[in-house]
């Protein structure tokens, strides 16, 4: 997370520099997480006409899940010509511009449901998560330059799925600031992971204008309540919440932005039905 | 054709992927699905003296958002109390959007209507 804030720091030096060398060929270890983070940090600094060229991992396992992952896809050779298109549908970053892309969410869905079953099935509860978060970043997180990513990876040796989503906008704190300073204005400095524990509550929006607002983020919570999701995580601004442990702390490496992470496998499939 | 009902089924004839809230955060919002399709039928059935059944289910789903605008919109033209007597809604796969839209879209959204007035 400190690399990432560090890296879209760099925005700052629009009128320095108009190229990045991003290095990664000490890289040993990369997961999902990691790969949509920075691939969604580099789109970010991208509307600052920065160019990227870089070094892919040495270690070839790292070397092939970014290969895999579909990041090539988003990247030009110093030619300009395309790298060859990822055809590998159990790893994929979906990139989103100012609007949700429902079918192709859906479509990622459909992906994992048939990697966990062999069925090509719908699985609504994990498509409704994607669509609360979407359009969350498209109304509140930004004012120009709307975009999100959408990862998935499919772990064939622990047969799940990782998901990963990821925003660069001002993170739900705030844009709970920004939304309701009068109801948080009570709310003591520093008690940030309350505010966001109470927004998926439903403790906020009970002015008669926003009234039926808000029901975006306690959905995510229930979803994950109901084990339909595992190991849903979020990391906005400086705090951290699990889900699942109902843990919430501060942390050091503020994220500009917000960044969810959570799994699905055959169990979650048989409790979303 | 009082006590008629009119299905409709938001998979089969409207989209297999709802979106957003609104139009101009992405394709086939709530707001497209009421002024395109809810209002429409809502109109013919409140004319007939029958009902209105939506089917919910068969989508990849639906953000709550999608739901609270179609049916929001519904209740600020037509009022709680229109809507309650011809509405009806089918959602056998995921019972807690049916929960959502009778306990609290239209209950808030009669709110913010009186609120109008």
């Amino acid at each position: 997370m400190k690399f990432i804030n560090n890296f879209k720091n760099v925005k700052s030096y629009e009128k320095l520099f108009d190229t990045l060398y991003l290095d990664m060929s000490d890289i040993t270890n990369v997961d999902i997480g990691a790969i949509s983070l920075l691939l969604s940090a580099q789109f970010d600094i991208s509307f600052y006409d920065f160019n990227f060229i870089g070094k892919l991992p040495l270690d070839q396992k790292s070397h092939e899940f970014f290969h895999n992952s579909g990041y090539l896809n988003h990247m030009r050779k110093l030619n300009g010509e395309s790298f060859a298109v990822n055809n590998n549908h159990d790893l994929i970053l979906k990139l989103g511009r100012e609007h949700t892309r429902n079918e192709s969410v859906g479509k990622a869905i459909l992906q994992a449901v048939y990697f966990l079953t062999g069925s090509r099935d719908n699985y609504p509860p994990a498509y409704s998560l994607i669509m609360e978060m979407a359009p969350n970043a498209i109304e509140h997180a930004y004012e120009e330059n709307k975009h999100w990513m959408l990862g998935m990876h499919c772990d064939e040796e622990n047969k799940i799925v990782s998901f990963t989503f990821t925003d660069n906008g001002t993170g739900i704190i705030n844009t709970l600031n920004r939304k309701y300073p009068v109801e948080l204005r009570d709310k003591i400095l520093g008690k940030n992971v309350e505010v966001l524990q109470d927004a998926f509550n439903k403790k906020y929006g009970s002015r008669t204008n926003e009234i039926n607002r808000n029901k975006g983020l306690p959905r995510i919570k229930k979803i994950s309540e109901d084990g339909k999701i595992n190991k849903l995580l979020l990391i906005t601004d400086n705090v951290y919440l699990d889900f699942e442990s109902n843990i919430g702390k501060l942390i050091n490496n503020k994220f500009a932005g917000t960044f969810y992470y959570w799994e699905i496998d055959l169990k979650c499939l048989s409790n979303g039905k | 054709m009082e006590n008629s009902i009119k299905k409709y089924s938001v998979a089969k004839e409207f989209t297999n992927y709802p979106g957003p809230r609104y139009k101009n955060q992405g394709e086939d919002s709530g707001q497209k699905f009421f002024e395109n399709v809810l209002d429409k039928l809502m109109a013919d059935v409140i004319e007939e003296g029958g009902k209105l059944e939506i089917d919910l289910d068969g989508t990849a789903g639906y953000a709550s958002s999608f739901l609270d605008e179609a049916f929001g919109e519904l209740v600020l033209k037509y009022s709680m109390g229109v809507v309650l007597r011809h509405l009806l809604v089918v959602s056998e796969l995921e019972p807690d959007w049916k929960e959502m839209i009778f306990k609290e879209t239209i209950p808030e959204w009669e709110e913010k209507r009186l609120e109008k007035i």
